[in-house]
Formats: structure tokens, sequence, C-alpha cells
């Protein structure tokens, strides 16, 4: 899936769509989210009132564990310590907070800009299962920018709302008065549709 | 007649400018400093222009005709959540602001949404204490045809709608209506955007222009700009205040921005030269701005004189 390769904003009231389109494409260019989503299809009719929103996410991002970020070394056996030579700077701040949760505020040094050593009595077992430590997950950050866009998207007056999320897609319908059961159908519908390329791109593929 | 100026230059020598419009029997309205800037909104007597200019140009300054000089106009937008600002309704009231206007803007507390749109009789009551409400708007035009009259059809000043669509007729109780101006989640600078704008000015100064030839045909017995001379000759402390405009021009008066229960006397006291008091010639009310006041001048046809 490439992102955004379904783009469509629809509404009774043509004027009204092409505005949504530009309010969506601003606010997802603001947060950041245009590379995440993959197909998006929006609803709106105000006569209604309802607005759906239905999007796939484009999975294949995996947390960001402590090898991807730096080489994890042994240092002297008599010095007792994991050293860790950072490659990629932009998690340091989760992985020292992580670290001195697993090993103590004390045992974590940081002599140089891109070096950092842990002292241990177990080196080795220590050594792989920092490596393995999980520090960031893109995923979940992008949940929360997803339904920060969300509020942002919708119509500020439609306040109730109906909401399905999974990991790989996002289902929302919004309105001022209580949500009609034809909606939730008509978004599962819209969802499915979305989804339909997919299972052939698979298909395909195989 | 007097015409409403904009000077906009360097602070060196601005005070020759100042002195000038004195001189000539214009009046200064409003002066804002910006570091080594200066923009001064004045009026000035419409045959002496030309002398204006020619100092401007020697001081490589900018004077600009600004329609909506010495008007007060009230921004309102359904809330003050991020869907209606800082785009948008910000940048409709600085546009307004770039043409002379003094802007309030304000969101209400339950403007939102279609059914449940409401204003409340203190909002309603706070624009009219201003020359004119700009409400801005989204982007259906359904909704703004048949829902969203309820938030101004009674405020009693000239209401003026943005939105998205043109439309072919005026949305009932407003007194104009500007396409393109809808809910826009970036800053507007495009092309049509400011195109857009430029057509909201217009139509907002043609209104006030015809709220202008209404009073005219019923003068009021001072300017009011007259009136703001006299308040910062009699009562000092206007000066203290650090608002950008501490008495704020409107077509029909003032807003003075000194607390009610302490000045309201000190101002009906105020003495004209020609004799009257200014409690004789206008009305001082409690405004609806934290405890400022508001004065309005009364007509000829109640006083029975001009000064």
């Amino acid at each position: 899936m490439k992102p955004l390769e379904v783009f469509k904003v629809e509404s009774p009231d043509e004027a009204g769509a092409e505005a949504y389109d530009s309010v969506i494409r601003d606010v997802l260019s603001d947060l950041e989210l245009t590379t995440v989503l993959g197909r998006l299809w929006v609803e709106i009719d105000p006569v209604e009132p309802v607005f759906i929103f239905c999007t796939l996410i484009r999975t294949g991002l995996p947390p960001i564990r402590v090898r991807d970020v730096a080489d994890v070394t042994l240092g002297t056996a008599s010095s007792k310590q994991v050293i860790l030579e950072l490659t990629n700077e932009e998690y340091v701040p989760q992985l020292l907070g992580r670290l001195r949760m697993e090993y103590g505020h004390e045992n974590i040094e940081q002599p140089d800009k891109k070096t950092m050593t842990i002292t241990t009595e177990e080196m080795k077992e220590a050594s792989e299962s920092i490596a393995d430590t999980v520090i960031a997950d893109p995923r979940k950050e992008i949940e929360v920018r997803l339904a920060d866009a969300l509020l942002r998207i919708t119509p500020e007056g439609f306040r109730v709302r109906h909401h399905v999320s999974t990991g790989s897609e996002m289902l929302f319908v919004a309105s001022e008065d209580p949500i009609q059961p034809e909606w939730i159908k008509r978004a599962e519908e819209m969802m499915a549709e979305l989804k339909e390329g997919i299972e052939m791109e698979v298909s395909g593929h195989a | 007649m007097l015409e409403p100026i904009m000077y906009e230059g360097g602070v060196f020598k601005h005070n020759l400018v100042i002195e000038l419009i004195e001189d000539l029997g214009g009046y200064v309205l409003q002066t804002n400093y910006m570091q080594t800037e200066v923009m001064i909104q004045m009026l000035c007597p419409h045959e002496d222009v030309s002398m204006l200019e020619d100092l401007a140009k020697e001081l490589r300054a900018k004077i600009t005709r600004a329609p909506l000089t010495g008007t007060d106009i009230i921004v309102i937008a359904p809330t003050l959540a991020y869907h209606h600002l800082p785009h948008h309704s910000c940048d409709v009231a600085e546009y307004m602001r770039r043409q002379g206007a003094n802007t309030t803007l304000i969101g209400l507390a339950r403007g939102v949404g279609r059914r449940i749109a409401q204003i409340s009789s203190k909002e309603r009551a706070l624009a009219d204490e201003h020359d004119l409400a700009l409400f801005t708007l989204g982007n259906f035009e359904n909704c703004l045809m048949k829902e969203k009259y309820v938030l101004y059809k009674d405020i009693e000043v000239p209401c003026v709608i943005t939105g998205t669509p043109e439309l072919s007729t005026t949305p009932a109780y407003a007194k104009a209506y500007v396409g393109h101006l809808g809910r826009i989640a970036h800053r507007l600078r495009n092309e049509g955007e400011i195109g857009a704008l430029d057509k909201l000015a217009e139509v907002v100064g043609t209104i006030l222009d015809e709220q202008r030839l209404e009073i005219s045909k019923d003068p009021l017995t001072t300017h009011p700009a007259r009136l703001m001379k006299e308040i910062k000759e009699h009562i000092p402390e206007i000066n203290k205040s650090l608002s950008p405009a501490p008495i704020t021009l409107q077509l029909m008066g003032a807003r003075v921005k000194l607390p009610y229960s302490q000045y309201k006397e000190a101002i009906e006291n105020i003495e004209f030269e020609e004799g009257p008091k200014l409690g004789e010639i206008a009305r001082v009310l409690p405004s609806g701005v934290r405890d400022y006041m508001l004065i309005r001048i009364l007509p000829k046809s109640v006083t029975g004189f001009v000064i």
C-alpha cells in the first residue's frame, strides 16, 4: 500500500467536500500522518447529519529496540560494564529513561555524547537483554496522533462518536444526534470496499 | 470631511506627522510602536491630505487610506477551538485590523453544530456594543442557509457572514455574505484566499459607509474623535492604560478602557469649551467587556445642537 493511494472525500455538497479535502490534507500534513495512512475515505452529509471516516493504516513499522540505535559491547571483566555506542541519537531520552528504570540511576553513566555505560554484575545476560529492550513504539505514537487528527477534522459540533480501531484500520462515525445503526452499517461497507483492493493485491502477488 | 489614513514608517521624526495632523485640525487615533517602526492611525482633513503625503515622502514612509479606521468590529467564531483558530478567524480579524478597524475576537460558548448551535444573551449584548458583527462560519450551504441564522437573527448591528460556498442569496437575517472563507486549516495566503479577504474588507467598508450615511441624516452632537481628544485631555489616567487602544472609537461613540464604577462621573463631568458637559451630549453606559465603559453620543435631534 502506497501512502494515501486512495483519498476520497464525498458529500452531497460539493463545495463542502472540496473544503474538507483541504482541511484533511492540512491536518494530516501538520501531524505528519500522510505517509502513515494508506487509504482514506471520508463521507459527510450535513443534512443527516453524519461524518464517517474510514482509513487503513500502513503497517510495517516495527518497534524500536536498543540494538537499532546502538552497538552493545561488553567492557573489561573487571569493570563489570556493558557499553553502548550510540549510532542514532533520536531515541536517547527514551533509552536513558528505560535503562535508569531497569538498572538504577547510579549505574548508568554517559562519559561522552555517543557512549553509555551500564554497571552490572551479570554483564553477559544484561548485554543480551539490553539489546532486545523496546524503547519506542512508533505505532502507539501514530495512534495518538491519528486520534488527535480525527478530533481536528470532525466538525466540532459532532460530539456523539462511535469508533472501531485495530492496529491497521480505523473506522469513525460522528454526529450531533444519536448514532443511527445504518450509519455504522454504511461505515462498515465503506471499510470493506476500502479493503477489497488490498486482498486482490495480496492474492495477485500470491 | 475627515479622511481615515494609516501611516507606516520609521520612528525617526514621526512626531512631525503627529504635530502636522494636530495643526491641520485632524485627530491621531492610535499610535503603535513596533521596535523601530511606527504605525499611526489618524483622521486628516480631506483637503490637506497632500501636505501629509509630502511629509511622508520626505520621511520615506507609506501612507494608505484605511476605510475602516475609527470603527469597532467584533469577529465571532463558533468556539475558540482549533477548528476555527488561529487560521480563518484570526486571519479575518487581522485583515480587518490592517484596514484600520479595531477588532475584538470572541468564540461563542455553544456556537457549534447545527441543531445545537446557540448564542447567549450576554454574547448578543456584547456583539451589539460594536459597529458590526462578523461571523466566521463553515463549509456547508445547508448549515449556512437553514441552521446557523439562530446565532445572529436577534443581533441589532449589521451581521456579515463568511463561509465556503458561493451563495446566490444572502442567508436570512444577515446583511451580507462572503464566500471562500470557510473552515481553512492553513494560513490564508493563496491568491483566492487573499482575494476573498479583500472582498470581505470591501463589503464591510460599504456597510459601514451606509451606516455613516444613515447617521449623517441626524448627525451626532460631536464627532467621536473629538470625544476622544477631550477625554485624553481631562482624564490623564487613560494614558496609563496598557491597552493598545485605550479609547476605541466607534461610529456612534467610543469604548473607554477605564473602570465604569470609578470614572463614570468624571467622564460625565468633562466640560467642552463650547459649554455643554459630556453627560449632556452622550450616555455613559457600562460595557460588556470587563469593567469598561461605553459612550454613546446623542444625535442632534435629541440635544438640538452640534459642536
